[in-house]
């Protein structure tokens, strides 16, 4: 019974904290997530 | 703390890749050596310090804290200034890390062939050396933070969600699985005992395997992937989710370690059903990556780093799938204590760290010296040894502790075990022949892969890049840096 009764409960504060992630991620503009995700292709330049 | 320096710290990058090829070396040798002492026991030659106990606990610290952490502070370093836009923070603090952890690693090993241990599997060093590893894990933590802290863009990318995660919680892991009490300088007795000692064991055991070996170089994969393929992530939404679920998730399953032992059995089965539920965010995170590389297959036909890279994705999938599979406790009582595990591990170490690790390695040294790689024919061949050397390893040890488990189980009409364990682990032989080449061949394409980087940074600078102009939308502002420059959404958002 234990065993459930934590599972059940991991389950919903996953559920939970999967929601808040999902619901802060639509908050984000797609512009915004878009040059997040590019940050990694225009970060350097040669130094002089 | 500020230096002014308007150019990347990459000399300490290349320092740190190159002590990481070396210690994989090492490392992988001390391995291929103690396969052998499993065919032939007699080649340690009554020394203690050649015997399969003591180099056991240095093959596997070395692969973790040598070639492993080196390579993670390597590419995190490399990453973390340029996903900043800024030079490292403290860059002799930097330095402090880079030779303070391989002079850690050295001794540390010098320790472990003397006999020094604290017994507890992959946290075996002695308290000193405890003590040294939380200091330097710390300056690490600081120099990555202090980076962060002084960003000149708002969003943190998410491969520094995942390197930070690792800094934080391997802090938190050493810390408390090695409290213990020195009884001198060589011994220390842990605080815990019985059940509570294996629980802490492998909640240390198995979230090293989460955040260092997984979490961490998914830092680099998420960096590395898109930096080398010319292409953002797929999407950097699931990135995020599967951060979270991922951190979320692994923190409960170590106690999978310990099914049909004295732990209460409610804790074996939360460890079984997080370990299932890993592996939603495990497969997010290869799609991810799959997808990512998704319209640049081409580059696969020419480019071995990215075909390392791919690779690795491919071997995350296997080890993330299998592990899940084997926390399953009707699967586990044959698995456990059997070659099954270490064929799992090893598909985990070769064919995913170990090979995505190359694969960054063969993008970042010519980069570093802003010349080609030395050649290209020997990073082939160098991929199909290790191709050929992981599938051999995995397979060998798959049919083993098969064999070993059912064999084990087995038993007569009067209910009498119908082998004995030593009549089983003499059938082992061929196998653990197999392992031996396969340890042989891998080894192999390392050295190719070591002879190959000497080759191409021999007598060579390394070349000074700096960061771009930073796009005032995303710009940190005077007010971002005073409130707080580590306040920020999942996304990189300051508000």
């Amino acid at each position: 019974m234990m065993s459930f009764f934590i599972f059940f409960g991991d389950m919903l504060v996953m559920l939970f904290m999967i929601a808040v992630v999902v619901w802060v991620s639509m908050g984000e503009t797609k512009a915004r997530s878009d040059h997040s995700a590019r940050i990694p292709l225009d970060d350097e330049v040669p130094h002089g | 703390m500020a230096t002014g320096q308007k150019y990347y710290y990459d000399e300490i990058v290349r320092q740190l890749v190159l002590f990481s090829v070396f210690w994989a070396v090492v490392a992988m040798a001390v391995g291929v050596y103690i396969s052998a002492e499993l065919i032939w026991p007699t080649i340690d030659f009554g020394q203690p310090w050649l015997s399969f106990g003591r180099l056991r606990p240095l093959h596997t610290n070395g692969i973790i804290f040598g070639f492993g952490v080196s390579a993670l502070m390597a590419t995190g370093f490399y990453s973390v200034q340029r996903t900043s836009h800024v030079p490292l923070f403290a860059p002799r603090l930097a330095w402090f890390v880079c030779y303070g952890w391989q002079l850690l690693i050295l001794l540390g090993g010098l320790s472990l062939l003397a006999g020094w241990t604290s017994s507890k599997e992959y946290a075996e060093l002695e308290w000193p050396f405890d003590i040294a590893i939380a200091i330097l894990w710390v300056s690490f933590g600081i120099v990555f933070f202090g980076t962060i802290a002084t960003r000149t863009i708002k969003p943190i990318y998410i491969s520094n969600w995942f390197y930070g995660a690792l800094i934080i919680v391997i802090a938190m892991l050493h810390i408390v699985n090695n409290l213990a009490i020195p009884v001198s300088l060589t011994k220390s007795y842990s605080i815990y005992a019985g059940a509570q000692d294996a629980i802490v064991q492998w909640w240390y055991g198995h979230n090293a395997v989460g955040f260092l070996l997984t979490g961490g170089f998914l830092g680099m994969m998420y960096y590395f992937l898109p930096k080398h393929s010319g292409r953002p992530i797929w999407s950097y939404k699931l990135s995020v989710v599967a951060f979270w679920a991922f951190t979320y998730s692994y923190i409960w399953a170590g106690p999978h370690h310990l099914h049909y032992s004295a732990i209460p059995e409610w804790v074996q089965s939360l460890a079984v059903v997080m370990s299932l539920i890993l592996l939603a965010p495990s497969w997010a995170t290869m799609v991810n990556g799959v997808m990512t590389v998704s319209g640049a297959w081409q580059k696969l036909k020419t480019d071995p780093a990215l075909k390392f890279i791919v690779l690795s994705l491919a071997f995350y999938g296997l080890a993330t799938f299998e592990g899940p599979m084997m926390s399953i406790r009707a699967v586990n009582v044959v698995s456990h204590f059997t070659d099954w595990t270490i064929g799992h591990v090893h598909s985990g170490a070769l064919g995913w760290n170990a090979m995505i690790t190359y694969g960054t390695f063969y993008f970042l040294m010519p980069r570093l010296v802003g010349a080609e790689l030395y050649s290209v024919r020997l990073a082939n061949i160098h991929f199909w040894l290790a191709l050929g050397g992981t599938m051999l390893y995995i397979i060998s040890m798959w049919a083993a502790g098969v064999s070993q488990g059912l064999l084990w189980l087995s038993v007569d009409e009067t209910g009498e075990l119908s082998y004995s364990f030593s009549d089983i682990m003499a059938s082992m032989a061929p196998y653990y022949a197999l392992r031996l080449v396969a340890g042989l061949v891998f080894l192999l394409g390392t050295m190719l892969m070591a002879y190959n980087f000497y080759m191409t940074v021999r007598g060579r600078a390394t070349v000074k890049m700096q960061p771009p102009a930073v796009d005032p939308v995303y710009g940190m502002t005077s007010e971002d840096a005073t409130v707080g420059a580590l306040r920020v959404g999942t996304l990189g958002a300051s508000t």
